[in-house]
């Protein structure tokens, strides 16, 4: 008789864990009228419990920084659950939303509802950080009510801060609604309490560096997004993240082949 | 729509003034002309004087017949015929004024427009129960009235039931009508006047005109002509072009050409039109195409849905105010649910013992009939209102329209009820009545390469637009579609756009070069993509000479940079998020 070397016990043993952390989730959620929507990327639904998004959810996206296309992620996954009926609401607090980047997302716009709390920020005013307390009470409010409407299918809002009374009223009404909302939150969230039923963490990947420690002289049309699932509801532990490929021409965002994706991972974790 | 159409309108409303014995032979004539009218205070009814002179040359240097009842006809009295001459026509034979005589003679009486339209708006009253929006026809010398009777035919069992109804309403009352219902204002306008404005085919008659090419409109004299949707431009060809309420001199161009009916005349390449027909015409033509929408100019309501509260005992903080509020909402529910209809606009005008009143004003996108969501809407508004001393007297009126058809709730499911669009409606209500209009909007694309007016951004609630078109609206919002039935944007952009772009470095240091701070960091490019050169029309106002880059930093980020060609400076005009 062989005897099975240790490391193949281990990942048996990592693969029954997470079969079993599975269907205590499955065992745990009791609402039947829950919906899960494909993200459209076969391999961050494979990160996710459900094997997609789920609706009456609030998912946060956190981005290292601004212009990491965690927003137009987000958009793609808003696409697919467009195909249930409701609308696409965004409510945009600095006024700035360009609508055309809505459409190549894949968003009609027969299907967009924008909403611009407050008065037109004043000019140079680029960040969330930078709102008047009236502001961001106007912004929470209508959040707060698109989240409550049935009529509404997904929300997208950029917040910065959030109290833990302010999300756990955001759960309740979605749960009551089935509204999914999808927050676009800064690097610093990461370091605050979260109620969100997923978060994930967008982060760009460095490119390979050259034996001169310089970058590729050449332009590349590619660049690569590591999307992180960094917390997810009814404390089963997430694991894994999933890379994404971003054309800079095309502005075409698709899964990495798996070639491309082994280079880079050691890039991403290290 | 539904055009009514009082039948010889001027003569009809005579008839009611006059004994039984002489409103068989009427006779309408004009004034003896005046000087010249001042144009600054100019009045519709001016408009029908000139329009007359204009039909009748007559009615120019003296009084003149402007249309007759059927029985003074017989006795050969015409439109267009000086009064002397028609006096003396329709004298009676014999001089003793016996009660035979007495209804041979003809009644002549002044024509008085403005009285003419005042008395056509308290029809407009009389059947206000059938239609929430009534009009008036906008044409010179007008004889019907305009509903907009969207979503109230259910009510009367369908909209022939409802001319049919409508039009014994009237009989009853006096009134003689001819009733027809199409898509638009205008086609419904040209099914109720076939042979074209009431006094153009009386002249017509009156000349015997039957000039050659004259065409005959067929037999369209049914009291109630109903055409079903979308089918109304087959059914308008055979129709004269003065049924599409064209000016009489574009009419005249018209038949010089040739043109007689309104096939040939929508068979003209469109863009041809302006250069020879006037502005007015051009846009008639686009009205009964359905290209330009006609909204009805409503008359308002005589009686309108109020309410009052008056106290001595003042309301002292915003708390009382809301409480008067409420009690208001209900007395104004009260009569809403009496008349069948519901409230599209409340105003209220909030009096303190001193100072000026102020106003408070809550809109809902569809018609409601619910007090607690007009009384969310309102206290919305109030909470951001501010209230400097206490308030004496609430006067609080409604705009109404007719409301929605009902849904039908489902007994074993708790949601199967639940309509998207009526929930989006309630949603876009309080979120208008905090934010204000502006703030909840919809969008379209447009032509321009411009980033800044690529887009045009509508407020959902917006005053005077149809209730038809809000229901697809909301119902646009909340329903998916084939992806195949919109055109997805073909270049990426970015998702955010300043609506004033940044000036990096302070305007001359290149950042494709050198990098650039923004928001608290220093960016370092590491790849640019560009330059897209975007260039508009020197003769326009604000043109653009602009040099776009996409520019990816070090850490990943992408950014959209511009140098202005003019001015040579460096801006950040978008982030891709």
């Amino acid at each position: 008789m062989s005897a099975v070397p240790a490391s193949s016990v281990l990942s048996t043993s990592s693969v029954v864990i997470d079969d079993l952390r599975r269907q205590l989730l499955r065992s745990q959620i009791t609402r039947t009228d829950r919906r899960v929507v494909s993200t459209g990327f076969e391999r961050l639904d494979g990160l996710l419990p459900e094997q997609g998004l789920p609706s009456g959810a609030v998912i946060e996206w956190v981005s290292d920084s601004e212009g990491l296309r965690g927003a137009s992620i987000a958009l793609c996954c808003a696409a697919a659950c467009l195909k249930d009926p409701g609308a696409l609401a965004i409510v945009d607090t600095l006024h700035c939303v360009h609508v055309p980047a809505l459409s190549h997302r894949g968003i009609p716009l027969s299907r967009l509802l924008l909403v611009r709390p407050g008065r037109s920020p004043q000019s140079g005013q680029v960040s969330e950080a930078e709102l008047s307390q009236a502001q961001r009470s106007d912004a929470l409010w209508s959040l707060e009510q698109l989240a409550r409407c049935s009529g509404v299918r997904v929300v997208l809002a950029w917040v910065d801060r959030l109290s833990s009374t302010a999300q756990r009223r955001l759960q309740l009404a979605v749960e009551n609604s089935g509204v999914t909302v999808f927050l676009m939150r800064p690097q610093t969230a990461l370091r605050q309490t979260s109620w969100a039923d997923l978060r994930f963490h967008v982060q760009s990947v460095p490119r390979p560096v050259t034996a001169d420690g310089r970058g590729p002289q050449t332009v590349n049309t590619v660049s690569h997004i590591a999307v992180r699932l960094v917390r997810c509801r009814n404390r089963v532990q997430p694991q894994g993240q999933i890379l994404l490929d971003y054309n800079h021409e095309t502005g075409a965002v698709s899964e990495t082949s798996e070639l491309a994706g082994s280079a880079t991972t050691a890039a991403a974790v290290g | 729509m539904l055009c009514l159409k009082l039948l010889n309108w001027p003569v009809q409303r005579q008839q009611r003034l006059l004994s039984a014995e002489q409103r068989l032979r009427v006779a309408i004539h004009t004034a003896m002309p005046t000087g010249r009218t001042n144009e600054r205070s100019r009045h519709p009814a001016d408009d029908d004087v000139s329009f007359v002179r204009q039909l009748f040359p007559s009615a120019r240097s003296g009084p003149a017949i402007v249309c007759v009842s059927e029985d003074a006809w017989t006795a050969g009295v015409r439109p267009g015929m000086p009064l002397a001459e028609a006096r003396s026509m329709a004298a009676p034979v014999t001089g003793r004024r016996t009660q035979a005589a007495l209804s041979a003679e003809t009644t002549f009486r002044e024509w008085c427009p403005e009285d003419e339209r005042r008395d056509l708006k308290a029809v407009a009253e009389l059947i206000r129960c059938y239609a929430p929006i009534i009009g008036m026809d906008v044409a010179p010398v007008p004889d019907s009235l305009l509903l907009d009777i969207t979503g109230c035919g259910a009510l009367f069992g369908g909209e022939a039931a409802l001319a049919e109804q409508l039009l014994k309403h009237l009989q009853t009352q006096g009134f003689r009508g001819q009733v027809a219902i199409s898509d638009t204002v205008a086609t419904a306008w040209a099914f109720a006047h076939a042979h074209g404005h009431f006094l153009q085919a009386l002249s017509r008659q009156a000349m015997s005109c039957q000039r050659s090419g004259q065409v005959s409109a067929g037999d369209w004299n049914l009291p109630v002509i109903v055409i079903p949707p979308g089918q109304a431009e087959a059914w308008l060809h055979p129709l004269p072009i003065a049924a599409a309420r064209i000016p009489l001199t574009d009419a005249d161009v018209l038949f010089q050409l040739g043109i007689l009916t309104l096939k040939q005349l929508l068979s003209l390449p469109f863009e041809d039109l302006p250069a020879r027909l006037s502005a007015q015409a051009v846009q008639r033509l686009r009205q009964v195409r359905g290209i330009e929408e006609e909204l009805i100019d409503a008359i308002p309501e005589a009686n309108p849905v109020s309410a009052l509260w008056v106290s001595d005992d003042p309301a002292t903080n915003r708390g009382e105010v809301r409480q008067v509020l409420d009690h208001l909402i209900d007395d104004i529910v009260v009569q809403l649910k009496r008349r069948c209809v519901g409230a599209i606009r409340l105003t209220c005008r909030l009096k303190p013992e001193s100072g000026q009143t102020i106003p408070l004003v809550g809109e809902v996108v569809k018609p409601v009939q619910c007090a607690a969501e007009l009384s969310e809407v309102l206290g919305l508004k109030l909470d951001s209102l501010h209230l400097p001393h206490p308030i004496f007297s609430v006067r609080m009126r409604a705009v109404v329209a007719p409301l929605p058809v009902a849904r039908q709730q489902d007994l074993f499911s708790p949601s199967a009820h639940i309509r998207p669009a009526e929930e989006l409606a309630i949603v876009i209500n309080r979120l208008s009545s905090r934010l204000g209009k502006q703030a909840v909007l919809t969008a379209s694309l447009t032509d321009s390469p411009v980033p800044e007016t690529s887009v045009n951004l509508t407020p959902v609630i917006t005053g005077r637009r149809p209730m038809r078109e809000i229901d697809d609206r909301l119902s646009e919002l909340v329903t998916p579609h084939d992806a195949s039935v919109w055109t997805q944007a073909a270049f990426d952009a970015p998702l955010r756009l300043f609506s004033e772009p940044v000036l990096l470095n302070s305007g001359t240091v290149n950042p494709l070069s050198g990098g650039f701070a923004y928001n608290g960091r220093q960016h370092i490019v590491a790849d640019v993509v560009g330059p897209e050169r975007l260039q508009t029309q020197w003769w326009q106002d604000t043109a653009v000479h602009r040099d776009y880059y996409r520019v990816r930093t070090q850490a990943g980020a992408e950014f959209w940079i511009y140098t202005d060609l003019v001015s040579g400076r460096w801006y950040l005009h978008g982030v891709f998020e």
